[in-house]
């Protein structure tokens, strides 16, 4: 059964099941605040200042499915695909996107070190150079659908990572045993 | 299993052999044909306590007159009408079987609890047969026992595994790498020849042969050089050959051993985790299977090795030279039982320890996980003591486990070179007198020194083979028990699923004795919402179980859209039904992956739909990583309410049109159970549902109420029904409605 079919049957069976509030991309607005925040204005005039943008598949489908709510946590909607909005009001939204979701590319990694099952890294990154420390466990590396690595810190920042195949072999093997 | 009637026409006495594998011994059955001529026997039950309190045989007969208490050499007969019903009693560790009620209530059986399936059964005949609902002839027996497949369940854990272990092992070879088998035992083989060949070319072929001016090929020191390091080459080469071939044929026996015991795991009857620890079966996958591995790892080629190894070198000590070749053997004997009493003794030591080990670690995380309770109360002084007594009891058995081998490999290694400078004095003393040569000295000498590895491997073989063959055995009865009830299931023709069901008479219980349902009987309409209601305990669970399919009725029948559902085939059921149950279990994986549990092709969408009408998409949008968060050992805790959401969610993706519910009560707050009470009102919309209810929303909504207690329904009807008629569910209600009132709700 396609995602449709099943859609279009859960309809007819079940009055109560509702699909998903998606906002249809023309009846939504959203601008930049004087406080560096983002204003949302829906099609029934509903303001929402600040506006926070939520991904619901952070990892499998990024600009799909945003959850658009308010300071108080309410959602006021979903946006169905970032792409069928206009390019700036996209930019806009990706832009917040990426500063709730702040994960810097490792670029090159210096040193990797291990001690107590705590992993040392020194790298360069996208947004710079930095170091961190890892504690050594399974939920501190996850496989992401696209291939890339994510890990994180003791503190919880998040870094991103190139494939397993892309990594020096050394790295790899690292990995392997640490994670 | 059912013949028809052995006649004894004789002494006039017939015998049904067809009921439950009735076997009453000839000396009873002519005692009653001596004592009762004529009668005819239907059942009969083996009791195995007599009226004494000890172990012995007393058969109660039924027959077309009544039933039969057999003495040692007596018959009292309890005619028909007199007797009252007969009724079975679980004791502690035991049971009894009564006829009559009140004053007239007689005990005529004591048992022990392995005859307690066996007793109902046949009290369940005898009472049929007393009411006159069967008669008492040999051609009308009852269908097939109700309790026949429950006894699969329970029965095979205790039979062995069919066929010869090792067979059944090797039979686990896939065909594509049998062939590697005759190349591991040639290469074994060829090893064991080379081992025994070295000692000879480095000694005997060197020095009389080579060294010697008279020998046969004096002074060819190139061809014996060759010769020897030719013979240790092969033997690495034939070392590494098997090494390789045996290691792929086992990680890949080892994988298909683990998959085929999971497998039939998957299709045990559940009763085999309710009775069976599921922390053993997992030991069985893990411990077993690698205990077997270790079968084909070390036990097979060491056998073979050092079988080879030991023969043929003993083959050739006699042929060099037999006295000496004696001599020097006297010694082993004694070692070999020297090694025989020692290593049981190394072994229990450290089983003990091990056992000691497995105390702490229960301990530790008993402790640790209760360690707000151990704060709470300041206990850590008593953790403290708890965890020492087992530390020191591991620390003094490790300890003395290794004190033994530290004392016993010197003496041994001593032995060892006691018997060498012994072979070399007398080999010596006998070359002083021409009658051995040096070359044939130093050959002995060389067998001699790799002797004691292969005693000692095998002694420990015979050792190791008790532990694998237990672990082969209870590895493959899984399996067998596994495939058995897989094979067991019916085949009517799977259909579309209505969602209409009937349950008739139906009764069943856990533990034979102990019935959880009574005839039980329930109907639910196409798209109706049915309640059960009762108090905790009244069997409201065990309703959902059966018609999920968990477990199979013992008495009466399941009709799924008028199908018996042990007519079903396997897996008949599979994403037609949805379960919702109290406690949800979430699987390893992320939110979206255990919400689309039951269709894993679901796209994101439709997720995001059922988890909103779930109630449960605000609280997954909040977490770090939305629908893909990971839960589970390491990833994001959640809370009760939020679980049973994700399950609600998880069922409804499946779209099923018969949906089983158990709300949840405890760990939930108002907010949340209001959210859950409107995700299960939007739920059960267009469907059937049955759902165990705790709230009066819920019951009042339903198309119709069942009461249930202690396993019976004993009232039925709507909401309003229910409530005029004043009964045990009106009582419920009104307490519910006190106790909302104490604390200030109200309804």
């Amino acid at each position: 059964m396609s995602a449709h079919d099943r859609g279009k049957l859960s309809q007819e069976r079940a009055p109560g099941l509702a699909l998903p509030a998606t906002i249809p991309p023309h009846d939504f607005q959203c601008e930049h605040t004087l406080g560096g925040l983002v204003r949302a204005v829906l099609g029934n005039g509903v303001a929402i200042e600040p506006a926070e943008f939520h991904r619901t598949f952070p990892f499998s489908a990024p600009d799909e499915f945003i959850s658009i709510r308010d300071a108080g946590g309410v959602e006021h909607g979903l946006l169905a695909d970032l792409a069928d909005l206009p390019t700036e009001t996209a930019e806009l939204i990706r832009q917040e996107l990426r500063r709730r979701y702040f994960a810097p590319h490792i670029t090159r990694i210096e040193t990797l070190t291990e001690k107590f099952g705590r992993s040392h890294w020194t790298v360069q990154t996208d947004a710079g150079p930095t170091s961190f420390e890892v504690q050594n466990e399974h939920a501190s590396l996850r496989d992401l659908p696209n291939g890339m690595l994510l890990l994180i810190d003791i503190h919880g920042n998040r870094y991103l990572l190139p494939p397993r195949a892309e990594l020096d072999g050394r790295i790899r093997r690292q990995l392997e045993a640490m994670f | 299993m059912r013949s028809g009637a052995d006649v004894y026409p004789s002494i006039g006495v017939s015998v049904d052999r067809g009921l439950h594998n009735v076997t009453l011994p000839d000396s009873i059955a002519r005692l009653l044909g001596q004592q009762l001529p004529g009668y005819r026997i239907a059942a009969s039950f083996r009791a195995d306590i007599g009226r004494d309190e000890r172990f012995t045989d007393q058969w109660i007969v039924a027959g077309h007159t009544g039933l039969v208490l057999v003495g040692d050499d007596t018959v009292e007969l309890l005619p028909w009408p007199e007797t009252g019903a007969i009724v079975c009693h679980r004791y502690v560790g035991g049971g009894g079987m009564t006829s009559g009620t009140g004053a007239d209530t007689r005990l005529i059986a004591h048992f022990s609890a392995a005859r307690m399936a066996d007793a109902q059964n046949f009290a369940q005949v005898v009472n049929r047969i007393r009411t006159g609902e069967m008669p008492a002839t040999a051609e009308s027996q009852p269908e097939a026992l109700p309790d026949a497949q429950a006894e699969t369940g329970r029965s095979n854990r205790d039979s062995p595994p069919s066929g010869n272990i090792l067979v059944r092992l090797f039979q686990l070879i896939p065909d594509s790498k049998w062939w590697r088998l005759p190349i591991v035992a040639l290469a074994l083989v060829g090893g064991g020849i080379a081992a025994v060949a070295a000692p000879y070319l480095a000694g005997q072929f060197l020095f009389d042969e080579v060294l010697a001016p008279e020998g046969l090929h004096a002074g060819r020191l190139g061809l014996a050089i060759g010769l020897i390091l030719l013979a240790r080459l092969a033997e690495t080469a034939l070392r590494i050959t098997w090494g390789l071939t045996n290691a792929s044929l086992i990680h890949d026996l080892e994988m298909r051993l683990k998959r085929t015991a999971f497998a039939a795991i998957q299709h045990l009857p559940m009763r085999f985790f309710s009775d069976r620890h599921t922390g053993e079966l997992m030991t069985r996958l893990e411990q077993d299977a690698w205990d077997i591995a270790l079968l084909f790892h070390i036990i097979l080629p060491s056998a073979i090795h050092g079988g080879v190894f030991l023969a043929g070198s003993l083959i050739a000590m006699v042929v060099l030279d037999w006295q000496l070749a004696l001599a020097v053997l006297l010694p082993f004997p004694i070692l070999f039982i020297v090694f025989r009493r020692v290593f049981p003794e190394v072994d229990s030591l450290y089983e003990r320890m091990f056992r000691a080990e497995a105390d702490l670690r229960s301990v530790t995380s008993d402790s640790l996980t209760g360690i707000r309770v151990v704060r709470a109360f300041g206990r850590q002084c008593r953790e403290m003591a708890r965890f020492a007594r087992p530390n020191r009891r591991a620390a003094k058995l490790g300890f003395r486990a290794d004190a033994m081998i530290g004392s016993i490999l010197p003496p041994m290694a001593l032995v060892t070179e006691l018997v060498l400078v012994g072979v070399w004095a007398a080999g010596v003393w006998m070359i002083a007198r021409e009658q051995v040569t040096l070359g044939l000295l130093i050959t002995f000498a060389g067998y001699l020194g790799r002797f004691f590895h292969p005693v000692g491997e095998l002694v420990g073989l015979i050792q190791d083979w008790a532990q694998v063959s237990t672990a082969a055995r209870r590895l493959l009865q899984l399996i067998d028990s596994g495939t058995s009830a897989y094979q067991s299931q019916g085949t009517a023709p799977a259909t579309k699923l209505q969602g209409h069901i009937n349950l008739e008479q139906v009764g069943f219980a856990y533990e034979p004795g102990q019935p959880v349902l009574r005839n039980v009987n329930l109907t639910v309409g196409q798209g109706e919402t049915v309640g059960l209601a009762g108090p905790t305990g009244a069997g409201k669970s065990t309703v959902l179980n059966l018609i999920a399919g968990l477990y199979t009725a013992d008495e009466g029948r399941v009709l799924l859209d008028d199908v018996d559902m042990c007519d079903l085939p396997p897996r008949a059921l599979a994403g037609r039904i949805g379960v919702v149950l109290q406690e949800t279990h979430l699987f390893l994986g992320s939110v979206a992956d255990n919400i689309a549990y039951a269709c894993p092709d679901a796209g994101r969408e439709d997720i995001v739909t059922a988890a909103k009408t779930a109630n449960a998409h605000d609280f997954i949008v909040e977490l770090p990583d939305g629908y893909e968060t990971q839960l589970g050992p390491g990833g994001h805790n959640l809370s009760g309410g939020q679980r049973q959401r994700l399950a609600i969610a998880r069922a409804l993706l499946l779209d099923p049109p018969l949906l089983l519910m158990d709300e949840a009560t405890a760990n939930v707050d108002s907010d949340t159970e209001q959210q859950i009470q409107q995700a299960i009102e939007r739920v059960a919309h267009g469907r059937t549902v049955v759902v165990i209810a705790h709230r009066l929303s819920t019951l009042r909504t339903a198309d119709r109420l069942y009461f249930m207690e202690d396993g019976r329904v004993v009232e039925s009807g709507t909401h309003a029904e229910l409530m005029d008629c004043g009964g045990s569910y009106r009582r419920l209600v009104e307490r519910q409605r006190a106790a909302l009132e104490t604390i200030g709700i109200g309804e």
